[in-house]
Formats: structure tokens, sequence, C-alpha cells
């Protein structure tokens, strides 16, 4: 069977809508008939939660007493995986990328995700291929789970770790959509690096909201060349929160204004995909 | 130096066993002679134009096993320049040993050797080779007592100097025969005149199968390098099958040695993972063509170079990591950027198909280089075997990704 893709959806500022336009795409990918597998959302926005606000679960049995807020996600899937890792051959040996892809079938990454329903398409069958990963167990201990989770370490150790999950994902769904926490950290590195084969960038058409965003982008293509990861790295630009009644601010902001001293949006990625793909001629129009 | 004509010579025979000239072996079961011997075997004029839709009686007197006579027929027939070759039905009898067509330098005042049969028995006559004449042919002067006369037509003519074929008899100076001047047609014209009809000399035909073979290194999300092998190979296949009838590329999917062996070039398709330990075939293949490049090389008497070299590495991911060492013999093609995108806004980009034809190019020179040059590239592709895992722990290396934070 052919890999399911992995899109991530960053954003270097808050308040993009970045959340919502992953949540609304995974609907529409839902609605596909080549989806067999099944779709994960995957909330890594660790330290601010907020995909699972989007979708209400499915009823459970009155038998099951477990409040949605107490299932298990991301970070215990992380902790489960750095635990049985450390535990097979010590903090301190690096471990070979057999090694790891074992350790995460074991772990069993279904079992932190759950299938979720909307209300009012609950009745439709298409929406049963939904899953959901949420960002972890909301319990007291959640933010010094998420605070103290040591990233860098674990690569240290097993430098496939983050790339043997992405895999593993891709084997388990067709589509794998990854809600990336904003900024440069480390998280997000993850993110944007290693894991995605499309990577959208939601940004509103402000200089605050783009500053950082070229770096990343350069960044994620140029890991990408010199991995071991043969997918391609599309990324796709996608500019939110526009006010289309102000037409000429929205072409002020995509095509740039030299008297206000503007630099376009379009011509920027323009440029930067020109060098970072070497191409001879993007045009994003 | 009589020993190559006897064991390719033919005489050129009649029904009735009356014998017309000679001719000699050039393929597993081609021969070459004169028009005018194999129109006056078969009793037609001369000047025939048309190819003769019949067949021609000849057999090999000087074999040391005696064999019966062969059924031939007529493959390719110019009266003018009184050229034919004949195909024999089956392959030649034991012990014939075809004759190497080969440019020669020199000429002037070379020595040769030469047999026909103008007494049906054999006869031979050695002497001096002197120069051009207006008809393209090579004058020639008997220095023996015997001299080249009726007869001898179709023989080959050995050039004792080169040791190697200098032309065929074509025609003897009967005005005046004690001067015992004769002519050849030079072993040039009868090459530039076969081109699509000669088969190659070498006994068992064929040894290059493939004019690429393309290692890929495996990868857990498989698939992908997998993909990325057979698009370039279609690719390839697309710019070189007009150029190089009968041989294809091949992706190694079936991972044998004896493919490599029979393949001209390899392509490399270097990824981060091509000198992994833990898929070793990779480096095994490596140095199984480097091997064999080294003694195509020394064969063909080439330096090693960009130009000449029989691996083309194609890197599609970590050039960072390429090692040097095969940087500087080998023309490197960085496929990075290419490989970002998606195959098919690969493949619309000219950038892309322009390396591809190049490539293209450079593998089909190196399979004319092979085969105009060597007859057997790699000796006895059945027999041959990867190099141990313990010959190329050199190459071997053991990498981590790149860091991330």
């Amino acid at each position: 069977m052919e890999p399911g893709k992995i899109i991530t959806f960053y954003s270097y500022k808050g308040g993009t809508g970045r959340t919502m336009a992953l949540a609304n795409i995974a609907c529409l990918l839902a609605e596909r008939d080549d989806c067999k597998r099944g779709i994960l959302m995957i909330d890594w926005d660790l330290e601010a939660p907020g995909l699972h606000r989007f979708f209400v679960p499915q009823k459970y049995s009155p038998s099951d007493n477990v409040r949605e807020d107490q299932f298990p996600g991301l970070i215990d899937l992380w902790l489960e995986l750095k635990e049985a890792l450390e535990k097979t051959e010590g903090k301190t040996v690096r471990k070979s990328k057999q090694q790891v892809q074992d350790e995460i079938r074991r772990i069993n990454i279904r079992q932190y995700s759950r299938q979720i329903s909307l209300d009012s398409l609950s009745n439709d069958n298409k929406y049963r291929k939904l899953f959901l990963m949420r960002a972890g167990q909301f319990s007291p201990e959640y933010s010094g789970k998420v605070s103290r989770f040591p990233w860098e370490d674990l690569f240290r150790i097993s430098p496939w770790v983050y790339s043997a999950f992405a895999e593993e994902l891709m084997d388990l769904f067709d589509y794998i959509l990854i809600d990336s926490r904003t900024g440069i950290t480390d998280t997000s590195g993850i993110c944007t690096m290693i894991m995605p084969e499309k990577l959208v960038v939601v940004f509103t058409p402000n200089s605050q909201s783009l500053t950082g965003v070229p770096d990343l982008i350069s960044r994620a293509v140029n890991y990408r060349k010199v991995s071991d990861d043969l997918r391609p790295l599309v990324v796709y630009p996608l500019p939110s929160r526009i006010e289309n009644s102000e037409e000429a601010l929205k072409n002020v902001w995509r095509f740039g204004n030299q008297d206000e001293g503007i630099q376009g949006y379009q011509n920027q990625f323009e440029k930067l995909f020109k060098s970072t793909y070497d191409l001879e001629n993007p045009d994003l129009s | 130096m009589s020993k190559p004509i006897e064991q390719a010579i033919v005489r050129i025979q009649n029904s009735e066993g009356r014998v017309f000239g000679a001719g000699f072996l050039v393929s597993c079961n081609q021969i070459l002679t004169c028009a005018h011997v194999v129109a006056d075997s078969l009793k037609i004029p001369r000047e025939t134009q048309e190819l003769p839709d019949l067949t021609v009686l000849l057999d090999f007197p000087l074999l040391e096993k005696k064999s019966l006579s062969s059924l031939s027929i007529v493959r390719y027939w110019d009266p003018k320049s009184d050229i034919a070759l004949l195909e024999i039905l089956e392959d030649a009898p034991e012990g014939a040993i075809p004759i190497e067509l080969a440019e020669v330098n020199d000429y002037s005042y070379c020595n040769f050797g030469v047999c026909g049969f103008p007494n049906d028995i054999g006869d031979w006559t050695y002497g001096k080779m002197l120069g051009k004449t207006e008809l393209g042919y090579i004058q020639v002067e008997a220095e023996t007592a015997h001299r080249i006369q009726g007869g001898y037509s179709g023989g080959p003519v050995w050039h004792r100097d080169e040791e190697k074929l200098a032309g065929m008899v074509v025609a003897s100076d009967e005005d005046l025969p004690k001067d015992k001047i004769a002519y050849i047609i030079p072993v040039s014209t009868l090459l530039n005149a076969l081109p699509h009809y000669l088969k190659k000399t070498s006994q068992s035909p064929a040894p290059l199968m493939y004019a690429c073979f393309i290692s890929f290194p495996v990868d857990s999300i498989n698939s992908l390098i997998r993909t990325a092998a057979q698009e370039i190979q279609e690719d390839l296949e697309f710019e070189i099958s007009a150029q190089l009838k009968n041989k294809s590329v091949l992706a190694n999917t079936t991972r044998t040695a004896r493919e490599l062996c029979e393949s001209a070039c390899m392509i490399m398709l270097y990824t981060y993972r091509y000198f992994d330990s833990d898929d070793p075939l990779c480096a095994q293949e490596f140095h199984a063509m480097s091997l064999l490049e080294q003694t195509r090389l020394q064969e063909l008497n080439v330096r090693s170079t960009k130009e000449t070299s029989f691996i083309i590495p194609i890197v599609i991911r970590g050039i960072d990591k390429f090692p040097k060492e095969i940087d500087a013999s080998h023309p490197v093609y960085d496929f990075v950027k290419y490989f970002m995108l998606s195959s098919g806004e690969r493949r619309r980009r000219r950038d892309y198909r322009k390396d591809i034809e190049e490539i293209a190019r450079h593998i089909v020179g190196q399979c004319k280089r092979l085969e105009q040059n060597i007859h057997n590239p790699c000796g006895n592709c059945a027999d041959f075997e990867l190099p141990k895992e313990q010959d190329v722990q050199h190459l071997i290396r053991n990498l981590a990704p790149n860091w991330v934070f």
C-alpha cells in the first residue's frame, strides 16, 4: 500500500487560524473515496493545545467513565516510547534504526488516538475515518510532562526515533495532519523538518507574521536535502484573515508597494522557492 | 603467422567440386569473399546487380580436423566494389576461428602473407605491400617463387608487421605475370562496406546485454527509492533505445552479479544510505563495477577520467556526504533539487531533461566504445561474483541523521 502523506500546519505567530484550517482540511479529505486507512490529526502544539475543541467525541457506553480529558495523547505516547527505548539498552547507547522501529511498533500508536465524530455529521459514515491524537491527558501533571520532555536528549540516544515515528504513521493512515507549535522551538523543528511531505505555512499578511517564515522554510527544505528521507518537501504558503472588503490593502500586502516600503508576500515566496528549489521562474499567481 | 589464415580460410566451390577462389571466416558463421568468385561459382554474370538468391558451397580445407562442405547464402552483395558476405547455415566447423577486422596503421612496404587455391589444395605467397592505387586497392608484389594469381581471389592477406588482417585479394596483373603484381581491398574498405552486416567475431556473441545497470540502496520507505530508480530507468530508456537497439537499462531489482557484468555502465543512485552498514550490497555493487571499470579502461588503453567513466553517480540525497574520492574521476550529477519535487514536476523541468540526455549520451558513447574495441568486455559473465562483504568495509560507513535542533 502507498505510504500515507504527512501534512504539517505551521505558523510563526498565533492567531492565524492555523488549527481551524487543519480541522477543515481533515473533513474535506475524509470525503475522498481513496481514503481507506483513515485520517489522523495530531495536536503537537503541546503548550497551547486546542485541536480537540473542534471535535465532539463519540458517545461512550455508560460503563466507560473515563472523561475525555483523561484520555492519553501525544505526550503520553512519547513518554512511553522514551521509557521503552531507555529500558532496552540504557540511556547512553545509541539505538539502531531497526531497534527504534521495533519499539514504535510495539507501542501501538493507534491506542493513543480516538475515532471522532461531529454531532451534526454523526450519521455520515465518511467522517468515521477521522481520528484525533490529543496533546495529552489533561491532568495536573500535564504541564510538567510537556515542559520536561527531553526532545533533544531522545534524538541523541535514538537519532532515528522521529523519522521512524513518521514512517509508522505513514503505514497506519492515509493522511496525517500535524498541528505544529508556533515560533522556532524544538518541537516545531521536528514537525516542520522531519515529519512532513507537505508543509502548509499559515500567515496573516503583515510583516510580523512573515518574519521567520522564509528562514524556517529554507531550514526545512535544506534539512530534507541532506537527510535519508526521499519524500519531496512541498511548501504551501497560506495567507489567512484577509479582509476581503479592503481590496486595495489586500493587493498591497500581496504584491507590495514601493512607496510604503512593503515587499509583497507573493514576491517574497517566489524568491524563496527560486533559491531553495533551484527553480527557473516560480509563479505563485 | 599462417595459423590465423589456416583457421579461417574457405574454398568456394561449385556443386561439381570445382574451386573458384577463397574466402575467410569473419564471425561465427559469416564469410567474406569477392563478389566475382561467388558469381563464377554460381555461373551467373559478374555484373549481376541483385543479391543472388542461390546457395554457395564452401569448405574449410586447412583445419586440423576435416569437415564436410557447408552451404551458405549471400547476405551482402556489392559487385562494383567486388565484395560479398556469405552466411553459412550452421555455425562454422570445429576449430574454425574468425579473423578480426580492425583498422591497419600502415601498408607501405610492409610484409604480407596470403593463401589461395589456384591448384585446389592451397598455395602460399609472401611479399611486400607497396601502396594505394586509384581504385582504392593496395598494390602488392610477391617475393616468393609463387605469385598471387587466379584462385587467390577472396583470400585473406595477413599483415605480418602489425599481426592482423591487411585486406582481401581482388585481382592480379595477368598482362605481366613475371612482375608478380596483385591488388588487395584494404581492411578499411571492408569495414566501411559492412558495418550493419558484420556480426561480432566473439565466439560467445553479445556479451553486453545491458547499456546500464542502476544500483540503488533499499530503504524502509522502500517504494520511494524503487520508484525513483524506475522513473530514471524509463527516462533514460527513452533516450537510449533509439541509438542502441536490443540494449536496455536495468534497475537492480533482481540484484545479481551477472547482470552487473553484462552492463556497459552503472548508475549509482546515491542517497544517504548508499554505503550504509545495514545493507552492504550497494557497496559490493560499487566495488564490483569499479573493478570492471579498471579492467575495461586498461583494455581500451584510456585513462580514468570523468569522460571515460563507466560509473555515473546520481545523487538524490545527501550530497554533503558523497565520498570525495569518487568525485574526482566520475561524472557526478546532483539530482537533489529534482527529488525535492513530485515526479510530474521533476519531469517537466528543462534542466532535468537536459541532464538525462547528457547521461544517456555518455552511456551510449561508452557502449559503442566497448563494442568497437573489446570483443568480450567482461570476460565470463556467468562466473562473475560480487566482492565479499569484508572486501568493501573501507566503503561502508555508519551514519546518523543530521542534528535537528
